[in-house]
């Protein structure tokens, strides 16, 4: 689109939430007479600040005689100009109410949690990004499909089609998922496959489009977990953590996507999973 | 012998001393660490202040324009956008520029509406943190500048791959520009570093998102078993917007009323690093109730000076950061109020005081002026080949063990002599993993996410292999060389390489992957790697 400049864009060059101390607020001189001593350093209005700033005009003049023909008006500009200038107020800021997408991944999981309950289905299929050890566990008592990056979507679709979609999506706080599928994908990672999350938001929202719930798990038991893998976890319906620090770390972004997070160890068999929602719903 | 005229404008105000004032002088210097440079840089508004304008006027190679060049009176808030890109075009006419750096995206959306600048535009620092980079209006601004502007410049790694992760027409035009120090030695800069002493220092403006009130309350809980400790506040910019003065007024009532509290007001720069050099630890906290987790990838000018100066500093884990100092530097924080244990652990350790303050200093030195000119000289210099200096990147940790092949558009099966030597390499080193890249056809838009038509290459994989194996269309060969630690390169025939492979493989060598050509070079090579390269 063509960019028309209007001076009210000027605005956003200055910092207007920013202003210089004023020593006092403005206000009758009064008041601030009576501030004592305090108003002769009073940064706007004071004489003390102002006289240091022209005399620093004046002693920089003077040691190099060429600019000696624009002293008169810069002197005249310390004496004379505001020291600052305020601009105008920033517009407000509204952060985004995330409470939809917060009920949305709660019914989510309270549906799963239904299905589950009534032994439907009967073993439990996932959809999974995880560390290899972690697959070889799980593998035996679940059903898993390994997600690629290239080609998940159309997998899933492919199982959609013949009825075999699984229950859900699991993801772990891993830097090489998959066999090294997802490397740089999730994660703290000057890489920008890393950055916005482009392929976990939108398999995320592929779930959440036909009602099935994502679940993040976070195996690192680390001070860092929270700033390591937060970006990323925000994005899923449940965050599962190793413990009530990190769980607290993860509840508290004002940007998460889901429910409150969770305790839970890594779980041997993912079965535990089901348990563990069964207990959130 | 050439010499390069470059425009440096920013809408800072350099009559005031706060970050965006310091960024214009500590670039100035930078690009005058070029001997062939020559920097222009208009200023916004007349000077009434000389802290920093004349830090620059003693570079012989930068010149200052007064704006009354541009108008005959200037108000105190100076030239408004249009009136300083006039007063740059009327510059350029007189005496070409090579390069035009202009910082804020405001300025630079205005400035790619000038026909005449766009060829030489450089768009700095253009990703602010107060903007949301997720809005689809907010990012069709910022590919409107990148596609006009001759690069885009941020100031770290992690800022280039957020702005290449959002903007896809950056790739191969987004260039780092760090912000830049003295030299230690240089410039007042003590070579050795300070004793340890009972001061805290914060430097910069007093904005909720920097606690100054819970630092100085940090003062007031130590002070009892330290009596001789002080807090050092320098900066006078106070945070006080309308209608919510409370904070600000507060605030100056304790920097002014504390006992053990020093406010030194606005100080040039050099000051600032001659305060710091009296020893003392430094504070870069920040309260992210009150600003956005985007300066998580920010490189505060700050952090240098502190790190410069040669004290130990306490501040928040972030990524760029714990790149700068190192994820296992002792003195890192996740809130706030974790400092006050650390700095009372500092007051009383003289031996990590002195390893944190050696490891701040050591992380200073990559960041000096000459340094960081070597870094832009390919691309101001015009040095031939710029795609292949971009492409040099360091690679991310677990490369080593990943192998890239490029295979030309429209393939329709994997070479098997590739699968061969993988499958030989795998059983020297079974952790290493295959990235097939297909280069994109002409035209042919960028991949949606989960259905790349590189993976149509999976059918003819073999079950043994398939699952360390990976495809992808090659849309950012830059990021993607720096996952890759070794390329295969099979030729099957004399000048059999087309459809962009062998460009493809002139990245891969600017990058610093190792080309082979043989399974028993690629077998060596992964030894090799797995060794080398960031495990």
């Amino acid at each position: 689109m063509p960019y028309r400049y209007t001076p009210a864009d000027d605005r956003t060059l200055e910092r207007p939430d920013i202003r210089a101390s004023n020593g006092t607020p403005p206000g009758p001189w009064l008041h601030q007479m009576s501030g004592g001593w305090r108003w002769l350093w009073n940064r706007q209005i004071g004489p003390l600040p102002r006289i240091r700033l022209a005399a620093g005009v004046l002693a920089s003049s003077v040691k190099e005689p060429g600019r000696w023909r624009s002293l008169p008006i810069d002197f005249a500009t310390a004496l004379l100009a505001p020291i600052r200038v305020p601009g105008p107020p920033a517009p407000p800021v509204t952060a985004r109410d995330w409470s939809p997408e917060r009920t949305a991944a709660a019914a989510r999981l309270r549906q799963a949690a239904q299905r589950w309950a009534t032994g439907e289905p009967e073993i439990s299929s996932f959809a999974v990004i995880a560390e290899a050890g972690d697959l070889a566990v799980w593998g035996r008592s679940s059903g898993l499909i390994e997600l690629r990056p290239e080609d998940w979507a159309v997998v899933l679709e492919h199982a959609e089609a013949a009825g075999t979609l699984p229950n859900a999506l699991l993801v772990t706080s891993t830097n090489a998922g998959n066999h090294g599928a997802w490397a740089y994908r999730l994660g703290q990672i000057a890489h920008p496959d890393a950055f916005l999350q482009h392929d976990v938001a939108a398999l995320v929202a592929w779930f959440a489009d036909r009602g099935l719930p994502s679940i993040f798990l976070v195996t690192d038991h680390g001070a860092d977990a929270v700033a390591e893998w937060g970006s990323v976890a925000r994005l899923f319906d449940l965050v599962l953590a190793p413990s009530e620090t990190v769980a607290a770390g993860f509840s508290a972004r004002p940007d998460r996507q889901g429910i409150e997070a969770r305790v839970s160890s890594r779980p041997a068999d993912l079965g535990e999973i089901r348990t563990a929602l069964e207990a959130v719903a | 012998m050439s010499r390069w005229r470059v425009c440096l404008y920013s809408p800072a105000d350099l009559n005031r001393v706060i970050g965006s004032s310091i960024w214009v002088q500590s670039v100035a210097e930078t690009l005058h660490a070029g001997p062939d440079v020559d920097v222009v840089l208009p200023l916004r508004a007349p000077e009434r202040s000389r802290l920093i304008t004349d830090k620059i006027r003693r570079l012989p190679r930068v010149t200052l324009v007064d704006p009354r060049r541009q108008r005959r009176f200037v108000p105190a808030t100076g030239l408004y956008a249009a009136e300083a890109l006039d007063l740059i075009e009327t510059l350029d006419h007189e005496r070409a520029f090579d390069a035009i750096v202009l910082r804020t995206f405001a300025l630079c959306l205005a400035a790619i509406a000038r026909p005449a600048l766009r060829d030489r535009l450089w768009s700095t620092y253009i990703l602010e943190p107060e903007r949301d980079i997720t809005d689809p209006g907010h990012v069709a601004e910022l590919t409107a500048i990148a596609t006009a502007s001759r690069y885009v410049v941020v100031q770290s790694e992690e800022m280039r791959a957020l702005f290449e992760a959002a903007v896809s027409a950056g790739r191969g035009k987004t260039i780092i520009l760090p912000p830049a120090i003295p030299s230690v030695g240089s410039d007042g800069v003590p070579t050795t570093l300070p004793a340890p002493a009972s001061r805290l220092f914060y430097a910069g403006k007093f904005h909720p998102f920097y606690p100054v009130p819970r630092m100085i309350d940090f003062l007031e809980a130590l002070r009892p078993d330290y009596p001789d400790l002080e807090f050092h506040a320098i900066g006078d910019e106070i945070f006080r917007p309308t209608g919510a003065e409370a904070w600000g007024d507060d605030l100056e009532r304790r920097l002014t009323g504390t006992e053990g509290v020093v406010w030194h007001g606005a100080v040039a720069r050099d000051e600032v690093i001659r305060l710091l050099s009296e020893g003392g630890i430094a504070l870069s906290l920040w309260d992210y109730g009150h600003g956005s987790t985007m300066n998580d990838l920010v490189v505060s000018t700050k952090l240098l000076d502190y790190c410069l100066a040669g004290v130990p500093v306490i501040l928040n884990r972030t990524a760029a950061q714990a790149t700068i100092l190192g994820a296992d530097y002792p003195l890192f924080v996740s809130s706030p109020d974790e400092a006050l244990p650390l700095i009372r652990r500092l007051l009383g350790d003289p031996v990590l005081y002195r390893a944190a303050a050696d490891r701040c200093r050591a992380a200073a030195e990559a960041f000096s002026y000459p340094r960081a000119y070597a870094g832009l000289a390919p691309y101001l210099e015009e040095r031939p080949h710029p795609a292949r200096h971009l492409a040099e990147r360091p690679k991310l940790a677990g490369s080593g063990c990943r192998i890239g092949l490029v295979v030309p558009p429209g393939a329709v099966a994997v070479p098997a002599p590739a699968l061969e030597a993988f499958r030989d390499a795998r059983a020297a080193i079974d952790s290493v993993f295959l990235v097939i890249g297909v280069l994109p056809a002409p035209g042919a838009p960028d991949p949606e996410p989960g259905r790349d038509p590189a993976a149509a290459l999976r059918a003819g994989l073999p079950d043994d292999l398939a699952p360390f194996i990976s495809l992808r269309t090659i849309v950012d060969p830059w990021n993607w060389w720096r996952t890759l630690g070794v390329v295969l390169s099979l030729q099957e025939g004399a000048g059999d390489h087309d459809g962009g492979v062998a460009h493809a493989l002139e990245l891969a060598r600017a990058s610093g992957a190792v080309i082979v050509t043989s399974a028993k070079e690629l077998v060596e090579a992964v030894r090799a790697g797995a060794r080398a390269l960031p495990a």
